[in-house]
Parts: C-alpha cells; structure tokens; sequence
C-alpha cells in the first residue's frame, strides 16, 4: 500500500485494474464522445473488445443511440458538465446490452446509468457512464411487488375487515371492508391513530372509541383477545363483529404491532336470536303446535299440545296426527284438508277431535307445509287450540247480548229482530199481532224507598207473572227500568188482547212478598196492533208507548189501545216537555204568593210561593197541566232551584223594605229527592240573601215520607236540624200514618181542601178535619186549613181552634206587587167580609 | 436576513424558471409517455428557518427529497422535496406498476431520483443562464425523513422556494424547489435578474 501510495505510477496501474475488474460498466469518453476507457464487464457484457471500443464514438459503437436521450445526456455531460442518473424504470432503451437467458433467449440488461463529468483542467472535459445491471434488482422488485399486490387483493377481497397497527396504534394497512366500516379512504387513514381518525371523522368517533378497548385488552394481556364488537354500517344500523385482535411483539417485548380481524356476525346473532325467541314461543305459546317431517311423522310437540291432548311428546312422536282423529269427519273430509295444504301451502278450519282420555273437543287448526329452498316440502306445522270454550263464551255473549241480564227475558236487540220478523210473517200470511207495553206503576218509588235488590227481586216476580200469561209463541221482553214489552202473535182481534191485557193486570195486582215487605203492584199498558195501529216496527212500537202513557194518564192500572187522538195528545205532552225545556231561560216562570193568616187574631202569619208559567201564545198555564210533566222529566229539579232563589231574592227585597216578617212556604216534589244536593242548595240560597233557614218552610206530601228512605230521612233531618220548617201538604189523602209523624221532623199540618171544603155541611167531613186538627195540636204540630173560603169554613176552624188558614176567604194568591199593596193596605183576616167562589191553590 | 425581492423580481424568476422547466416536462413526457406539464405558480426567497412554514410542512412531518449537489460559479445544492404521500402519487403516476401502497422499491426510488435530477437540471440551467454562468451538477440522490432533519443537512441560510405543480395524466401534484444559497450567490442573483429587467422593460 504504502509503496503504491508513492508510486503514483503503481496506483494509476492499480486504479486502471481495479476498473477493468469491477463489477459495473464503465466507460469514459471524451467530448466527441470517444471511448477512452472500456473495462472489462464493458467487453464481456456488450460482447466488444477493448480494442475495438477504444476510440471510438459511442453512438458509432452502438448506432441504436443515435438520436436517442441518452446520448443528448451523454453530451451534456462533457458540454455542460451536467450529471445524470438514468434508470431502466424510465427508459426502456438506455444502452443496447444484452443478457443471454437459457435457451438461447435474449433479453435487454435492465440498467441504472449514472453519467457524470470528469473535469480535468487545462486537459479538458471528459465524461463518464456507470452501468449498474438491476436486472436481478428489478425482478425482485417486480415479483415484491407482484407479491405485495397479490396479498393486497386477498385482504382486500377479504368480506372479513382486516386491521393492522403498528405498536404506537397508528393504522397501516386496512382492507376494502375495514376502510368501508370505518369510512376511512383509501391511503389517508396511514400512519393516523384511532383519535386522529375521530377526529376528522366524528361519526366515527364513539365507534373507533369503543373499539380501542380491545386494543387495549390485547395488548395489556399479550394475548390474542376475541370479542363481538358493535359496529356500524354505513346506513348506521348497528352490526355485530366477532373480533379478534392478536398482539405482536419485537425480540425485546416492545409491541410490534396489532392483527384485527372482524367478522360481521350480525345475521348469525339476529338468526340465532329469532331462533331462541322462536323456541320460546314454541314452548310457551297457548296454542299447540305440532311439527312433522315431510313424510308427516311428529317430530315435536310444544307444552300446550300435551295439556290440550294429554298426550305426552312420547306418546305421539313418530306417530302420525291421525291418532287425534274423533271419527266426526269422514275421509272424504281429510282428502279435501291436506289437498288444500299441498296446493295452496295451508288449511285452516274448524275440526273435531279426541283427547288421550277419550273425549272430544272442538278446535280450530292451521295446517301449513314448509318448503326448502329447492321448493320441496320439509315439515308440517299445525296449530291448533281448543275451542270448546271460546264456542261457549260466543254463545253467551250472544246470549247476554240479546237478554236483559236482570229477569233473562230478550232485550231490545232481541224483541227488535222477532218483532221484524212477525211483522214480515203477519204481512205474508194477512194475520194479525200485537205489540204491548207495560210500565209498572210507581216502581221508582219502590226502588228509591226499598232499595235496588227489593227492586229487582219485584222485577223477576212480575216476569214470572207475564210469562205465566202468554202463549209460548208470545214474546216478553224487557227495555230496562220497569219497561216490558210483549209481542203477541196471529191475535184474533182486539177483545181477546184486551181479555188478555186484563188478566195480566189482574195476575200483577196480586201482592208481592220481597225481601220482607209486602207490595202493592199495580202496571199500565199500552197496545199497539199490526196492522191497524203500525206497519212497520217503529211506529207499532212508539205508539205503544203512547198508548201506554194514555193507560196511566188515565189512572194507572189499566191498558189503553192506542188511537189516532194519542199521538196528538202525546205530541202535546211533548210539546210541553220542550217548551219547559226553555222556559226557564227565557224566564217564564214568575211566583205568585197566597198568604196565610192566623185564624184567632186575622194576623198574616206565612206566605206560601206558587209557581206559575208565563208561556207566550197560552198565557198563564195552570199548574196541573205542567208540574206533571216537569216532574217525570226531571225538569221540576232545576225549577226548584230557581224557585229557592227567587223566593229568597224576593224575600231579601221585602225584608229590605221593611216588610214581610213572615216565612215563605216552597212545595217540593218528590222528584227532588231522588236527587242529591236539595239541603246543599237550600242552604247556599239562604246565606246568599243573608236570611235565616227558618225564614223558609217546605210543604211535602205524604208520598214523599212514605218513600222512607234513608236518603230521604237524612234530607230531612238535615234541613230540620238547619231550622227549615217542614210542613206536610195535602194532609189526609194518602197514608195518613201517625206514625210517622212522630218520625218525621215535621213541624206543621196542612189539612187538604177536599176536607174543609164541606166542613160546615158534610160531618164525616167535619169529623176527619176536627181529628186531625186535634191530633195536631196533641203532638205540638202547627196546622193549616187550606181552601178556605166561606166564613162558615172559618167557624168551624175557629170552633176547632185550628190555628192558621189559607184561601179566597183571606186573598187570592198574588203576584209579588200586588202583595205588597194588599200588605200595606194592611191585609188581615176580617171575618166580616165573606169572598165566595174559586179556589186558591 | 434575507435578501429583500421586489414582487417583480420574484415574478421575473419565476417567469424564467417556468421557461426552464418547459423542457424538462417535454422530457418528462417522453419518458413517462404522457402528457407531463411543470409550472412554477410562485416564488419566495426565505430564511432557511422560515422554508418549512412556507412548504406549509411541521418539522415532523415525513418528506421525500431529491437532492442535488452543483457546482461551478458557486457550490451549493438544490433540492425537489414532496410530502411522502406526494412522493408516492408521483412515483406511482410515473410508474404505475412499482409502487405498492406506501412501499418504494430501490428502483422505484432511482425513478424518482431521475425525475427529480431532470427538474433540477432545468432549474440550474435556468439560474445559470441568468447568471451567464455554468452550473455543474454532481450525482443527485434521495434523502428521507421528517422535514426539519432533510432541510438542516443542507447548507446555506437563504433559500429560493419555488412552489412547482407537476400536472401528470390528469393528477396535480404539489412539489417544492429549494435552492440553497449564501447572501453573495442570491445577491448575485438578484443583481442579474435586475439587469435582466432593465435590458427589457
């Protein structure tokens, strides 16, 4: 070395060997582009002599470059003393060299070309080439690359996601599938975490999050970790991933890097999911169900068969369903059956068959094929439930939906559908029929006083009664409440329907025994006859019902047929019912008042309000043709209130003026107490107009005591112990019971008119009206004479020191001004000054 | 402190790059056999320090360069620098059937190093017109890593940043030209695209 570095002669000579001998081409050239070296692998590889090459111009030694880049960069060279590195990868003709393949095939040597200027001074510029073979480079290159490509489809193709990061979680490879589930692009999610991918992809994020866990599972444990992961897919319904994440280690234990690999599961999960619901609702459906294969052998049975049948899945697996069989259908039955199921893919109908124990039972079964997907069939399914109490449950609800549940007598429904039906029958056969309505008179009372059993217990002895009066053919029905209606077929005419309306009446008026009470019954009835009265259905029954209101208008416990005059008498009745309707908003209604006076001393010592209605175009209508009406509407509730407030008001506005001292008397039906609220009504009025309850009295009659009940004890005794004055109206016509004016909180008697009427002529008369003013006066009760009109009248009073009275005798009963100036001009009883004629109320 | 440009002069370089620059493409298109189009949209003379902000590049970010040694009037080197994703966009648009995701192989590698030569070459051959001087160029090899570590092997504390499009089978791929130069070469350099301006306007 060392001499060699001396002998600069030597290292020229070693330098020049060292050329000859390597392993690259190398060419030098002189600015006409003359070789001036050519080594060895030169001669060996383009197969040219040293010799042959020295000296010459490179595009003379190979003419395929003239024209060509290279050799412009090769000029470049040694003009502009420019370097260039060329590569086989951009050129696919750089030097012509050839490489001789087995087989005497040739092929061009792939190169890498650097040419560059040696610069020697003052002797000029030269220029140099290396050729590097990358042949074996480039193949390797090439097949990598092949390589890598091939391993990039697979993945790629790959339904699964195929994942990996590196040891720090950045992402280097992930698949079509991984790229689409994470909806990261091809190429940017490179060398990004999990939190940069969220980042710009938020959607992302909660996914990506949840994902990391097992990341970190994997790594923490080193070992490979499987999990369903929850992913989503693009149209954001959630898929289920079975996931697994395997670590990888360098040599010294740091992390390599993470396998993912994720499998979308999710139709297998929702599969195996509908499987095990389907499985439960096999086991816990109330419908039995059998499954059979193709050839229609049992092959399971859920829990509700062996409970419908009582066979036990041992009993009847590999049997066939023919061993339910009852022997009810013939086989002409089952061929129709399972040539429908083989047709259309099922049958379902009504079929009857036998239990274990023998017994049959009706069910309703579905009989369906199940076909593979070749379209052959693979099983039988049949369900099928036991119907015998559903078949029982229609009857009864059909049964109940056409009987009136109380007496099981048909209802409307049913009354309605044979009603159209005689009618229909009776037009085609020119008979005649008769439709009935019977209404039970003052059973509302009997209900309200005895309470609904008594009531009802009433109502299923008068059905006995009725249906122990009609032919078997005859229909007793009834509407609700004490309604009945009959309908009576192929009648003779109207004598033998009155023969029989009398009968029933008679059979009803027999005593009833209920619940410990004896009743007093008594019903009114309507008649209504196809043809004469009614063709069709409504209007046989509508005038029925008006016929029947006739009956009772007449005074009950008679049957009236019905006539052409009813319907207009009904209407009226309607016409009042609507009109009432309105008067009180049109205030119609106005008061009048009839004093009372003091028999012994003449003093006014009450008034008593009396309702009157002004109602346009009939002038002022009695009560008579009114109260009636407005009580069994109900419209009498609302009218008393209105009363109770202007009778207050009325009585404020007296007071205020500083007269009328005295109590006012309010006649209450015995319709307001079938209501609740009468005591809380009165009350409020009171302290509205700031009077006393005591300032008020209430007339009752007997009827209203003798519904006895404890609603209406309780009303009472409440309205007493307020200190409203109870006074007992028309005393002497009803059930005069002394009894119960020891019961009642009453405080005052008023004889009835028809007693004092006669008084001075009629003893028996005289006798009943001096006993009660006796018994009165012994039980500490006030007493009234009312009607009274004739001095005669007002002896007698007097003689049977009645205390007070009412009538003509003292004044007319008067509109409230009218009042006032009779009370100014200081209204009394004078004795002396008789005023026949009328009546008061 | 750098060298103070006037938007004209910048302007007038530029000008002379894109005519230099016009060549290689032509090249380019033969090599690559399609059209190839090179434009220099902009120019900026920057502190060395301040040239990564100007590639819009983070110190760490992953680059690819090729670099240039030259010579003559003055020593210095020029470099083509792409982000390594560019890197790859351009290899692959040159090569299609070398460039796997984001592998190159050696000779994928020496493709871009030729490309990079060729643009380097152009962009010499520009300044040293200019300049009315020859640029010798040495061998030009590829440098990888993050950005600060390849600029902070170059020397110099100016450098000409040219921001270069190469437009290739309907593809825009963003590069970035850097020459590195000492105060005298860029003052040099100004001086002559000064004189360059008032011989023509």
């Amino acid at each position: 070395m060392q001499s060699a570095v001396r002998n600069p002669d030597l290292s020229s000579r070693l330098a020049a060997a060292a050329l000859e001998q390597a392993m690259t081409g190398q060419v030098v050239f002189d600015r006409e582009l003359r070789v001036l070296v050519w080594n060895g692998w030169m001669v060996k590889t383009a197969g040219i002599a040293r010799e042959a090459a020295l000296g010459r111009r490179l595009d003379d030694i190979f003419p395929e470059l003239q024209g060509s880049y290279l050799l412009s960069v090769l000029e470049q060279v040694v003009s502009q003393g420019r370097s260039f590195l060329l590569s086989s990868m951009l050129h696919k003709e750089l030097f012509p060299l050839w490489l001789t393949l087995s087989g005497g095939r040739r092929e061009l040597l792939r190169q890498q070309i650097c040419a560059l200027p040696l610069d020697q001074g003052e002797e000029g510029m030269f220029g140099m080439v290396q050729i590097v073979d990358v042949t074996q480079a480039a193949r390797r290159e090439s097949a990598m690359y092949e390589a890598e490509q091939r391993l990039r489809t697979l993945i790629d193709n790959m339904p699964d996601l195929v994942l990996f990061k590196d040891g720090e979680g950045r992402w280097v490879e992930a698949n079509h599938a991984a790229q689409q589930i994470f909806d990261v692009s091809q190429g940017s999610y490179r060398g990004q975490t999990d939190q940069e991918l969220a980042s710009s992809n938020p959607a992302q994020a909660y996914i990506l999050d949840l994902f990391r866990k097992t990341d970190l599972q994997a790594w923490e444990s080193g070992q490979v970790v499987r999990a369903d992961e929850i992913l989503q897919a693009e149209d954001g319904r959630e898929l289920v991933f079975d996931t697994i994440k395997a670590p990888i280690f360098h040599g010294d234990g740091s992390r390599r890097g993470l396998v993912i690999i994720g499998r979308d599961v999710t139709d297998r999960k929702q599969a195996e999911r509908d499987l095990a619901l389907a499985k439960q609702v096999f086991q816990h459906s109330t419908e039995s169900i059998i499954v059979t294969d193709r050839h229609n052998c049992i092959i399971s049975v859920n829990p509700a068969f062996v409970q419908t049948t009582g066979y036990t899945p041992e009993d009847v697996i590999g049997q066939k369903p023919s061993i339910l069989r009852s022997g009810a259908h013939d086989s002409h039955f089952y061929a129709a059956m399972w040539a429908t199921i083989l047709n259309k893919g099922s049958w379902s109908g009504e079929i009857i068959d036998r239990r274990k124990d023998g017994s049959t039972y009706p069910k309703w079964l579905s009989i369906s094929a199940v076909r593979g997907k070749d379209g052959e069939i693979e099983n039988f399914i049949a369900l099928f439930s036991d119907i015998s109490e559903r078949k029982a449950v229609e009857q009864r609800i059909r049964y109940l939906a056409e009987h009136d549940f109380l007496t099981g007598l048909p209802n409307r429904v049913l009354l309605t559908d044979r009603v159209s039906q005689a009618i229909t029958f009776a037009r085609r056969n020119r008979k005649r029929l008769a439709v009935m309505f019977l209404d039970l008179d003052r059973f509302k009372s009997i209900n309200d006083t005895l309470g609904h059993n008594v009531g009802d217990d009433l109502l299923r002895v008068v059905t006995n009664r009725l249906l122990g009066q009609v032919r078997a053919s005859d229909t007793v029905s009834r509407l609700g409440g004490d309604e009945f209606v009959l309908l009576l077929l192929e009648v003779e005419g109207e004598d033998s329907v009155a023969h029989l309306a009398r009968n029933i009446l008679g059979a009803l008026v027999e005593p009833v025994r209920v619940g410990g009470h004896e009743l007093n019954v008594s019903g009114s009835i309507g008649v209504a006859m196809y043809p004469e009265h009614g063709q069709d259905i409504d209007s046989l029954m509508k005038n029925a019902d008006t016929a029947m209101y006739q009956a009772k208008a007449a005074g009950r416990n008679g049957y009236a047929f019905f006539s052409p005059e009813m319907d207009v008498a009904a209407r009226s009745r309607h016409e009042v019912e609507n009109a009432l309707r309105h008067a009180l908003l049109r205030k119609e209604f106005v008061l009048h008042y009839q004093p009372q006076a003091d028999v012994a001393d003449g003093q006014v010592v009450a008034l008593e309000a009396l309702l009157r209605w002004k109602r346009p175009g009939f002038g002022l209508v009695p009560p008579n043709d009114f109260i009636p009406v407005a009580e069994e509407s109900g419209l009498i509730v609302p009218i008393t209130e209105w009363i109770l407030d202007e009778v207050c008001r009325q009585l404020r506005h007296w007071r205020d003026a500083g007269m009328v001292h005295v109590p006012v008397a309010i006649n209450l039906s015995p319709v307001q107490f079938r209501r609740e609220g009468l005591y809380e009504i009165a009350m409020e009025k009171v302290k509205e107009y700031g009077l006393q309850p005591g300032d008020i009295e209430f007339e009752i009659t007997e009827n209203v005591l003798m519904l006895n009940t404890d609603a209406v004890m309780r009303t009472l005794d409440r309205l007493r112990a307020a200190g409203f004055h109870l006074i007992i109206d028309d005393f002497g016509t009803g059930y005069s019971s002394l009894s119960y004016l020891k019961r009642f909180p009453v405080v005052k008697l008023k004889i009835d008119r028809s007693f004092v009427r006669d008084v001075s002529d009629d003893p028996d008369d005289a006798a009943i009206a001096g006993a009660i003013i006796g018994m009165a006066r012994s039980l500490k009760l006030g007493v009234v004479a009312e009607g009274v009109e004739k001095s005669e009248q007002l002896d007698f009073l007097r003689q049977e020191r009645c205390k007070s009275m009412q009538g003509y005798l003292l004044s007319r009963p008067l509109p409230p001004d009218e009042l006032e100036a009779a009370l100014r001009q200081g209204l009394r009883l004078v004795p002396e000054v008789p005023e026949p004629s009328g009546g008061g109320d | 402190m750098t060298t103070d440009w006037s938007e004209l002069e910048r302007d007038a370089l530029a000008e002379a790059f894109n005519v230099g620059v016009g060549s290689a493409a032509a090249v380019l298109s033969g090599m690559v056999g399609a059209e190839v189009m090179l434009s220099v949209p902009e120019l900026r003379v920057v502190d060395k320090a301040a040239a990564l902000a100007s590639f819009g590049l983070a110190p760490a970010d992953r680059v690819c360069a090729v670099v240039q040694p030259y010579g003559g009037a003055f020593e210095s080197r020029a470099l083509l620098m792409f982000t390594e994703v560019k890197s790859y966009d351009l290899v692959r648009a040159v090569v299609p059937d070398h460039v796997a995701e984001m592998r190159m192989g050696d000779m994928a590698q020496d493709a871009l190093i030729e490309v990079g030569n060729l643009v380097l070459n152009a962009c010499l051959t520009a300044v040293g017109e200019l300049l009315g001087c020859a640029l010798t160029t040495r061998v030009p090899s590829l440098v990888k890593g993050e950005a600060a570590e390849v600029l902070e092997q170059m020397e110099g504390s100016e450098m000409m940043l040219l921001h270069m499009l190469f437009s290739i089978k309907d593809k825009d791929i963003d590069g970035y030209v850097g020459f590195l130069l000492d105060q005298q070469a860029m003052g040099a350099l100004k001086q002559a695209v000064g004189n360059f301006l008032s011989a023509h306007l």
